[in-house]
């Protein structure tokens, strides 16, 4: 077990790989009530085409099908894992993203027996005919309970704007034509190539001895005599060069108009270093730019363009990348017009210098908040070393980072070709 | 073992510290209340919108969030609040630990005179606020009211609630009513502040890596104004009870352009917070909907497929409790089957051994999990001074231990049906 002292966080963490593949992280809060473990599986909804084991060709199943098996995994051949979770008076949940799926529990007590559930039925699927049949039922709620969400179809707009029918542009949960198509053996398939411990992360935190809760994963893992598997071999079909259309708009019962806004990212790294850094500088140059405390931000709300929610948000993987701007506004247009504006010129003159090394500050400030979280850091944490990243080296990377790799960052993104908006609007 | 609240009284301030080392970040909230009446409660909403937009020393929106951002990314918010028959204005900081950023020293000292100019010493100009923020912050409120409709899950639990108390205070909306808003002047509403905030009692609650004793001290000198002050009254007197009544139950039948219908019901019992049966009340939700465990989960969704969502919710001070559901429209009479079905099955005292102690054992999970959050202790402080009995979370926690078969029978007998809700589709 190898264990890394952040001095300056006060932080340890320990960290194993074991034989079967799997990633174990334990960080100790010995001051903390809870326990919080995920347990997460590099597997999500843009993985929609990729070889079987034991198979020699690409296979494409249904969208929304990551999700789907999430909601199934909880169902066992003795009954219902919340069940089993309840019984030792633990709270367990799950979600699916685009690239990952996570289960998780929370507890005060029982710490060894909810370990042990959370880790042998993520690692124990059980699917019939009849349980995926009644799955779809719940699921078509799920999705009719979006469908009426503006946030989300607004979100979901703008993306598939970026992707059209990509899988970066499919809806997580899929539709309720698409998981109409489901069958066992389907998940049996999805389950069998990416539920492999060499494709999972588990993370712990909480008032936890680290040696202890070690011994205890790996007798687990070593009774299920996992075999090591060959690298997963899935395809992600290349990203249109262009937006898929530059404007989608849905109407809905609300009594505002929302829009979303933003450039697809065409600095897409294989490296996770230099993701982790480029994502940094994003963050640094758009709360400079938009965030609370710009000069834009609070002439947009006092021309009543747009409310205290306007916000921005940046997302970067190893194969798509966007930023999303945007929030309520009675004139989505002109919003638009005067944010796109600013960032143009922007590019030409740079990030104020003070605005740089004041957001800077604030950066490092709010990321001391996220370890007062166990469900943020173990989350957090998870997704993005699943992507390569490590999460505890962000400080550093913010004290490091330099006001010209900020204005880079800033000028490669904002490119007009890229520009991509949403827009949800009151039914007339 | 956490009973560590140091607190302290002079005239109208009242401070209460717990210094710890748990948590990396320092967590301020700072809290005025009145009673919830329809005269005040719009004015009341609106404060905290216009508070945050400038101080006699930062005139200027965006000149005081940057004073914020500089100190770390000081975090401050300001929102009006409503528990049962109380309205607040609630205040909170969230500033990094000193010690764990380089050359931060004297950060929280900072952190707090300009949280309390926010609250002491706002922007005037000729005996009221100044007219271009307050005109704007009407504008954004007017809106904010009228969006409420846009989240359809939060606007028909809002419905539900606002039928069942049409006649009392907990029926009138938290952020107030439009035709009200016209009325606000800037020099009205800084009447409404200086009676509300100057004249009234402030509670501070401090939470995090901090000295008691200079934290004391500086609470002292930054909230100064209020010590000059006493005999502000309290709020306990305003808190009313929900009786349970033989009234004949109101149905109500709402139609929006909706793919889901919501089915919402309110339910009166004959218990509330400062009631010995409170702990039992509390264990009777959690048996009917408070977890994947519960009766409305397992009937509505696991075995009927009939929803995503099927919960109950508990409003302690009220003792009221509202049970939430989203469901194809045409189901609507088979769900309020199932759920009428549930409350008969606890009034008979159909209930197992395993949903007792599943139910008690979540619910001492969520309370010392709870323990894991700042501002908990605050909450229950402000509960035990609006009801008069303090409970902490080990009080609750052995109070739900003591919680038998007999008492949650014996609770369900006093849980009466009163409002059912339903938001639909437009019929064609």
């Amino acid at each position: 077990m190898r264990e890394i002292q952040y001095q300056q966080l006060g932080e340890t963490l320990f960290e194993e790989e074991l034989d079967n593949g799997l990633r174990v992280f334990i960080l100790p809060k010995p001051s903390f009530r809870q326990t919080y473990a995920c347990f997460t599986t590099r597997y999500g909804s843009i993985d929609r085409e990729f070889i079987v084991p034991g198979e020699t060709t690409m296979r494409t199943v249904p969208d929304g099908i990551a999700h789907f098996l999430e909601h199934k995994m909880f169902e066992e051949e003795h009954g219902d894992v919340f069940m089993d979770f309840a019984r030792y008076g633990a709270q367990a949940n799950a979600f699916t993203t685009f690239d990952a799926t996570t289960y998780l529990f929370s507890c005060t007590n029982h710490i060894e027996e909810n370990l042990t559930i959370l880790l042998d039925f993520v690692q124990r699927p059980y699917f019939t005919d009849e349980n995926v049949e009644k799955e779809k039922g719940i699921i078509g709620q799920e999705i009719r309970m979006y469908d009426d969400n503006p946030n989300w179809r607004v979100y979901f707009g703008l993306l598939q704007s970026m992707y059209g029918q990509h899988p970066a542009g499919i809806d997580i949960a899929g539709t309720v034509e698409s998981i109409a198509k489901i069958t066992k053996e389907d998940l049996y398939d999805c389950y069998h190539t990416f539920y492999h411990p060499s494709n999972m992360i588990l993370f712990i935190v909480g008032p936890v001895s680290p040696q202890h809760v070690m011994d205890l994963v790996v007798m687990n893992q070593e009774k299920k005599n996992y075999q090591r598997q060959a690298a997963i071999v899935r395809h992600l079909p290349d990203l249109p060069s262009l937006p898929d259309h530059p404007l989608v708009k849905a109407n809905l019962a609300v009594s505002q108009p929302r829009t979303l806004f933003g450039y697809r990212e065409i600095a897409i790294t294989n490296d996770p270093m230099a993701r982790q850094k480029h994502e940094a500088a994003m963050e640094i140059w758009m709360d400079c730019l938009l965030g609370k405390s710009s000069t834009l931000y609070q002439s947009v709300i006092d021309e009543g363009l747009a409310d205290a929610g306007f916000s921005m948000d940046y997302e970067l993987t190893a194969w798509y990348g966007h930023s999303m701007i945007g929030g309520n506004s009675n004139d989505p247009e002109k919003l638009r017009e005067r944010v796109t504006r600013a960032l143009e010129e922007a590019t030409v003159r740079g990030v104020d210098p003070r605005d740089f090394l004041r957001t800077k500050k604030k950066a490092m400030g709010r990321f001391l908040g996220l370890l007062d979280s166990p469900q943020g850091i173990a989350n957090v944490y998870a997704s993005q070393r699943l992507r390569g990243v490590d999460l505890f080296a962000s400080l550093k990377i913010l004290e490091d980072i330099s006001l010209g790799e900020v204005n880079e960052a800033l000028r490669k993104h904002v490119v007009e070709q890229q520009f991509c908006v949403s827009e949800v609007w009151p039914l007339s | 073992m956490h009973n560590e609240w140091i607190n302290e009284t002079a005239g109208n301030l009242h401070i209460h510290v717990f210094p710890t080392k748990k948590y990396k970040t320092v967590s301020v909230l700072a809290q005025v209340e009145q009673p919830l009446i329809r005269q005040t409660v719009t004015a009341t909403a609106l404060l905290p919108q216009i508070l945050v937009r400038g101080t006699k020393q930062y005139p200027v929106t965006e000149t005081l969030t940057q004073a914020f951002d500089e100190l770390y990314g000081a975090g401050l918010s300001a929102r009006a609040n409503k528990h049962g028959d109380v309205q607040t204005i609630e205040f909170t900081l969230q500033v990094a630990g000193e010690e764990f950023i380089h050359g931060a020293s004297g950060l929280f000292k900072q952190a707090m005179q300009l949280f309390g100019q926010v609250i002491c010493e706002p922007y005037v100009q000729q005996s009221g606020f100044l007219a271009s923020y307050v005109e704007t912050e009407k504008a954004l409120h007017q809106q904010r009211i009228e969006n409420l409709i846009n989240d359809k899950i939060a606007y028909a639990m809002e419905r539900c609630a606002q039928i069942m108390y049409a006649n009392d205070a907990y029926g009138i909306s938290r952020f107030g009513y439009v035709e009200d808003l016209q009325t606000l002047t800037p020099i009205s509403l800084y009447e409404s502040y200086q009676k509300l905030v100057l004249q009234g009692s402030l509670h501070v609650y401090v939470v995090g890596p901090v000295d008691e004793q200079a934290v004391k001290e500086q609470l002292l000198s930054v909230f100064e104004h209020f010590t000059k002050h006493s005999g502000a009254q309290g709020v306990t007197m305003f808190m009313t009870r929900s009786v349970p009544e033989a009234t004949q139950a109101k149905y109500i039948e709402e139609a929006m352009d909706v793919n889901q219908g919501k089915l919402n019901m309110g339910l009166r019992t004959g218990f509330a917070f400062p009631d010995d049966e409170y702990a039992a009340l509390l264990v009777y939700n959690g048996i009917l909907g408070g977890f994947p465990h519960s009766k409305l989960f397992l009937e509505v969704r696991e075995k009927e497929s009939l929803a995503y969502y099927a919960s109950s919710r508990l409003e302690g001070l009220k003792g009221s409790i509202f049970i939430q559901s989203g469901i194809e429209i045409a189901n609507k009479d088979r769900t309020q089957e199932i759920i009428e079905k549930q409350l008969l099955a606890m009034k008979r005292g159909d209930i197992t051994q395993d949903e007792m102690r599943f139910t008690k054992d979540g619910l001492l999970n969520q309370y010392l999990q709870s323990d894991d959050h700042p501002f908990t202790g605050a909450m229950l402080h402000m509960f035990g001074r609006m009801t008069d009995r303090r409970r902490s979370v080990e009080d609750l926690v052995r109070d739900i231990e003591q919680v038998s078969m007999d008492d949650v029978v014996r609770v369900a007998q006093t849980v009466n049906l009163d409002t059912t809700y339903f938001l639909r589709d437009k019929e064609v």
